[in-house]
């Protein structure tokens, strides 16, 4: 699942969870779901934010 | 015909000329004059001159006749034993022919006249034309106009120039190089791009310029058909055409149209065109990098900065989102603990209800409690209780249980 697939998936999870109509074992399950997903986003953006860091080019003299 | 010649007719009529007036000059004497200083001219006297040949009269003295002419002017040309010139060379009235020599005045005639030494037939430009028209449909049938283009480099790293040394248009370039990209480093091949020699340094340069080049720019500035002729020619097109490197023509004016501009990988207009299709505007090209540095910063940051604020914003949804789960989960559990509360005290309720009645009709039929409000109850000696008087006879021995007691009687 690449970052914006995970994205959407969090934002799935979150709709179902606001509108409340899962039970708790469900509630449970879909909560780590969307934590684990949001763990790597995270992680992925936070590598993607380095990797700009270091690519950024000088000004001209 | 010499000076000397004509001096003594001078002296004869000198008294004449004192008796009409000062200043005036003898008819040879001026003719002289005229002839002396043009042949003192090198420009007049060492030159060579194209027209169309007219009027030829090859005389038997070996010599030879004839006039040269073009749409705006003629003159008369004599080339001593000249008639083997044109009889080995075909030269005919009506060709275009370039004669070599210098100019001289005939004083006995004042007739001027071209003293040729050399005549050479050149083609027409209307021959040449055929033979360039013939070159290129040949070039079209065999598809070599179809042999895809070399790309351009943009911004050449190795860029020759070949044209001529010290030209007008190798100056043009320069300039125009200095002008866009300051320092600019290239290299010049300076080379003859008209006459019979031409040809064949073209090529060469282009042969040696291959192995060093990424981009070849070759041409030279206007002039007549025959002086651009050099780049009409199949060897240099050829030339051309096996370059492995990228080769710009850039021959003559805008409206010069010549088969390297076809064979070529790019055509130039003008020399001028060639740079400026070829070498960018420093400056220009550095504010447009900062420009489009500035731009994609930005656009990587606002990128960078929405992803941010969607993840934050999704994480704290997420946060919260189960509460709605949880909280239903204890509202249902509170229900139903209520429910089973209330089941249970209903039950109780019931119970208890039950018990009383139990209880009210177990204690009103108790005997005992009838017997304490005053009645009594007869039993007979086995305990059996007596219902009715047809039931007992006299003798018969009865009790009659009391409140607190009983009493023993027979019937009498």
């Amino acid at each position: 699942m690449n970052y914006t697939e995970k994205m959407k998936r969090i934002g799935e999870i979150v709709v179902e969870l606001e509108k409340g109509g899962v039970d708790l074992d469900m509630t449970l399950k879909l909560f780590e779901e969307g934590s684990n997903l949001l763990k790597k986003c995270q992680e992925e953006l936070k590598e993607v934010e380095g990797k700009i860091e270091s690519l950024r080019v000088e000004e001209f003299e | 015909m010499k000076l000397g010649n004509i001096m003594p007719l001078f002296n004869n009529y000198n008294h004449l000329i004192k008796n009409v007036r000062e200043g005036i000059l003898e008819v040879g004497h001026f003719v002289d004059m005229v002839r002396s200083t043009l042949i003192k001219k090198e420009i007049l006297t060492n030159v060579s001159i194209m027209g169309e040949l007219t009027k030829l009269t090859l005389a038997r003295s070996g010599h030879s006749y004839f006039t040269l002419t073009d749409i705006n002017g003629s003159i008369d040309c004599v080339i001593f034993n000249g008639n083997r010139l044109f009889k080995s060379q075909n030269i005919e009235e009506g060709m275009k022919v370039i004669a070599s020599g210098g100019i001289d005045v005939y004083v006995k005639t004042g007739r001027m006249q071209f003293k040729a030494n050399r005549i050479e037939s050149i083609q027409t430009i209307g021959e040449l034309e055929r033979i360039k028209r013939d070159l290129i449909k040949k070039w079209r049938l065999d598809g070599t106009l179809d042999i895809p283009k070399k790309p351009i480099p943009f911004i050449p790293k190795n860029m020759f120039i070949i044209t001529g040394g010290g030209s007008a248009a190798l100056s043009d370039m320069q300039r125009i190089i200095e002008n866009r990209w300051p320092n600019y480093s290239y290299k010049i091949m300076p080379v003859l791009v008209q006459g019979s020699q031409a040809p064949e340094q073209i090529i060469k340069a282009l042969e040696i310029a291959e192995n060093y080049a990424d981009l070849i720019i070759v041409g030279r500035g206007g002039g007549s058909p025959e002086d651009l002729w050099s780049f009409n020619l199949e060897s240099v097109c050829q030339a051309i055409i096996d370059c492995q490197v990228p080769v710009i023509s850039a021959v003559g004016h805008e409206s010069d149209h010549m088969v390297s501009d076809l064979v070529a990988d790019k055509r130039a207009s003008t020399p001028s065109n060639a740079i400026e299709i070829t070498i960018p505007i420093k400056d220009e090209l550095i504010s447009i990098i900062e420009q489009t540095k500035d731009r994609f910063d930005f656009i990587i940051e606002r990128k960078l900065k929405y992803e941010d604020e969607s993840l934050t914003n999704l994480s704290f949804r997420l946060s919260s989102a189960p509460m709605k789960g949880i909280i239903n989960a204890k509202i249902k559990y509170n229900n139903l603990v209520n429910l089973f509360n209330n089941l249970g005290k209903s039950l109780m309720g019931e119970e208890n209800n039950t018990l009383a009645k139990y209880n009210f009709i177990i204690s009103s039929t108790n005997p005992s409690k009838i017997l304490e409000r005053g009645y009594s109850m007869t039993i007979d000696e086995n305990g059996k209780p007596i219902k009715s008087v047809l039931n007992v006879k006299g003798g018969d021995l009865l009790r009659v249980v009391l409140n607190d007691g009983e009493i023993k009687t027979v019937v009498k």
